[in-house]
């Protein structure tokens, strides 16, 4: 085979991957105007865009007209566009990350028990009005506890990996273990709590996009944004760690404390997400496996790929859970009644597993 | 030579001996359970009198009615009995699920569940608590059973077509399975919402898990099938063994492990359902008991299946009497305590266990 059949059969392989992307990324700037002219006010597709622009050019509304059209896109609307696509990214990124290095196709970015100390955190302060920080209350109490609670279960992996030899499966083991006394706890909390608080709760695990503000969109940004460029970085070394320890071990790798690390970092962004929108289902398990099916494994690509499709399938969902009903649906409803069976026909056709 | 081979047998007893000893011992530790189990309650009965009620029940005495005989058997039989012997189905057959579950597709996070039965079944009773909806002709205890065990059954059904039409390897089941279980939950979650607060509260409920509601009408079917499911795996634990080698040495050693894989998640899921469609969705049983088994006694299905078995069933019994006692007269659900009696334990194994099992 000659060098120049080898590179066009090498352009060939990453043209594929490329143009995902890419299709995902302009998808998801279709999903931005789509977001930003659903709801209420009506605001047209093209309208929308021309808003952002003017706004973020700075050219000030004139007439009562623009300045109310402003305030709801600018104001209401792009907050939770934004979160849409952190989330919808941060989350697909990290299910990567975590399927690869924990070698497990049924790992996601809750995998260490961050969902169930997240939920136990929020109920907490929702049934029994009890903060980590004193004379705090309302949305900002709940986050606060659901970001140190939902750091415990990670802890206590990190902390027992230290100390003792730990293979992917006994990470995974220990996550499920301290994800089913929290779990227990929860669910006494909401045993006895009455029905409100119940539902209350209930409604926070499943998750919305509809409690983001300016205030709080910088904290799931930077959440967003540090996951994939980290990721990103160790997609070569997360490749070697899906092979297998030994072969991580002769390229020169310390998979143990690698995978640590690597833990360590989806749990930070994993948690600081879901502080302020609620466990999400769905985006982070089946994001990444989509893009598997699609792209194959490779996570110089995977990582990418799955944070612009988490991104563009979060929140077209979110444009519909929106305009559902006259309250809305929680986005990971709408995520899961259409990602479902999308995800099933795209098993039924594959030809080949990704996960060999 | 003869002495290598004396050594040999010896070594192999010593292999079985250990794994037998943890079996019997479950189950004494079983019957012991079960004894004590029956002595709670408003009405005292001593420990030894209530397995000579049994007996004596079993032996067809009978009694004057309204005498004290016959008031401690009724009470034993028709109250607390049922109970018992539902939560020693229920943990064997969950148990014994999760086991073969985690052999067949071969993977540590796999239990009952994984094809999706829990979804499908929370579906079903929402749909008959919140909607009114049933496929019996009336909407009482009966229409949620029959919901959760019909839609308990559905994500399997999927699966299976799926893996007619694709290929039936382990990863495509989890995959199909994942994605169904989020179809139902969302399902689930959407009336779920939209519904009152006292409604969420009972479906809430269920989707824990309780004994509570034991009684002798649906036991017979709960065993049955347990007992015929149980059974199978236990006579086919060389072929699951095969099978967690890998489908190419199955297939080489005689085995086409596709229909072998689809037979066996057919059979745990009617299994699981026929369980859960009674008690609700008891979790942690199925998931861990396995792990508990295969970290004291090794990977060998041929006594996983049968300690996993005894191991359950044990454990769910004393899970229900410390449910039942800790905050006498009234009681909590079962998961709750196994989860906090079990978690921590569960914590202790993985942390003290030398050599991995998986």
């Amino acid at each position: 085979m000659g060098s120049d059949e080898l590179r066009s059969e090498y352009r060939r392989y990453t043209l594929r991957k490329t143009l995902f992307i890419i299709v995902c990324i302009i998808g998801s700037v279709v999903a931005v105007g789509l977001s930003l002219s659903s709801g209420k006010y009506d605001i047209g597709f093209l309208e929308s865009y021309q808003i952002l622009f003017d706004h973020i050019a700075g050219i000030v509304p004139m007439t009562p007209t623009e300045v109310m059209e402003d305030y709801v896109v600018w104001d209401l609307r792009v907050p939770r566009s934004i979160a849409g696509l952190a989330v919808g990214a941060g989350l697909g990124v990290c299910g990567a990350a975590m399927q690869s290095s924990l070698k497990n196709p049924l790992a996601d970015p809750y995998t260490t028990g961050i969902s169930s100390g997240a939920a136990l955190g929020a109920t907490l302060m929702i049934t029994l009005g009890i903060s980590l920080i004193p004379h705090l209350g309302g949305e900002l109490a709940i986050a606060i506890n659901a970001f140190f609670f939902s750091l415990i279960p990670a802890g206590m992996i990190v902390f027992i990996s230290v100390f003792k030899k730990t293979s992917p499966t006994s990470m995974i083991l220990i996550g499920v273990a301290v994800t089913y006394v929290f779990s227990a706890t929860t669910s006494l909390l909401m045993l006895y709590a009455v029905p409100e608080d119940l539902t209350e709760a209930y409604i926070w695990a499943v998750g919305t996009l509809g409690k983001a503000t300016w205030d709080n969109v910088p904290y799931l940004c930077v959440a967003a944004v540090g996951g994939i460029v980290v990721m990103q970085i160790y997609a070569g070394r997360l490749n070697i760690l899906a092979l297998n320890d030994e072969s991580a071990v002769s390229l020169g790798l310390n998979a143990k404390r690698l995978r640590i690390t690597i833990l360590i970092m989806i749990s930070v962004v994993t948690s600081i997400l879901v502080s302020f929108t609620g466990t999400i289902g769905f985006v982070g398990l089946v994001a990444p496996h989509m893009v598997r099916i699609f792209i194959g494994s490779d996570n110089r690509y995977l990582i990418p790929a799955s944070a612009a499709f988490g991104a563009v399938l979060l929140l077209a969902s979110d444009c519909i859970s929106k305009s559902v009903g006259s309250t809305g649906l929680p986005v990971g409803v709408i995520t899961a009644l259409i990602g479902g069976p999308l995800f099933l026909l795209l098993i039924m056709r594959q030809r080949r597993s990704a996960w060999g | 030579m003869d002495d290598a081979k004396v050594q040999l047998r010896e070594g192999y007893h010593r292999y079985t001996f250990r794994k037998i000893l943890f079996i019997a011992l479950c189950i004494a530790l079983a019957i012991i359970a079960a004894g004590y189990a029956a002595t709670l309650g408003a009405r005292e009965i001593a420990f030894f009198d209530v397995y000579r009620i049994i007996f004596d029940h079993i032996g067809g005495m009978t009694y004057e009615i309204g005498s004290i005989g016959w008031i401690d058997d009724y009470v034993i039989w028709n109250q607390r009995l049922p109970r018992i012997l539902m939560a020693l189905v229920a943990g064997a057959g969950l148990a014994i699920g999760g086991a073969a579950m985690q052999s067949l597709i071969k993977n540590p996070l796999a239990d009952p569940y994984t094809t999706g039965i829990s979804s499908g079944a929370v579906f079903g009773v929402t749909v008959a608590l919140v909607l009114g909806m049933s496929f019996a002709s009336s909407i009482s205890q009966y229409g949620i059973v029959l919901n959760a065990f019909l839609l308990g059954l559905a994500p399997v059904g999927v699966i299976v077509l799926v893996s007619r039409v694709n290929n039936a390897s382990p990863a495509t089941m989890i995959l199909a399975g994942i994605a169904l279980s989020y179809l139902f939950r969302s399902l689930s979650t959407l009336l779920m919402v939209s519904t009152d607060a006292d409604t969420v509260a009972a479906a809430y409920l269920w989707q824990i898990g309780t004994l509570e509601n034991a009684s002798w009408s649906g036991l017979p079917l709960m065993f049955c099938v347990t007992a015929a499911g149980s059974l199978f795996l236990m006579f086919t634990s060389r072929q699951l063994n095969i099978l967690t080698l890998g489908d190419e040495s199955a297939k080489s050693l005689g085995l086409n492990a596709d229909n072998y894989r689809v037979l066996c998640l057919v059979l745990i899921a009617v299994m699981t359902a026929a369980v859960i469609s009674f008690t609700g969705i008891i979790g942690f049983i199925g998931l861990v008991s396995p792990h508990v088994v295969r970290s004291l006694i090794g990977s060998d299905n041929k006594y996983v299946i049968p300690a996993s078995m005894a191991f359950g069933a044990m454990f769910l019994l004393l899970a229900d009497i410390v449910a039942r006692t800790v905050i006498a007269p009234s009681e909590l659900p079962v998961g709750i305590i196994m989860s906090f009696i079990g978690g921590p334990l569960f914590l202790y194994i993985i942390i003290r266990q030398k050599r991995e099992v998986w």
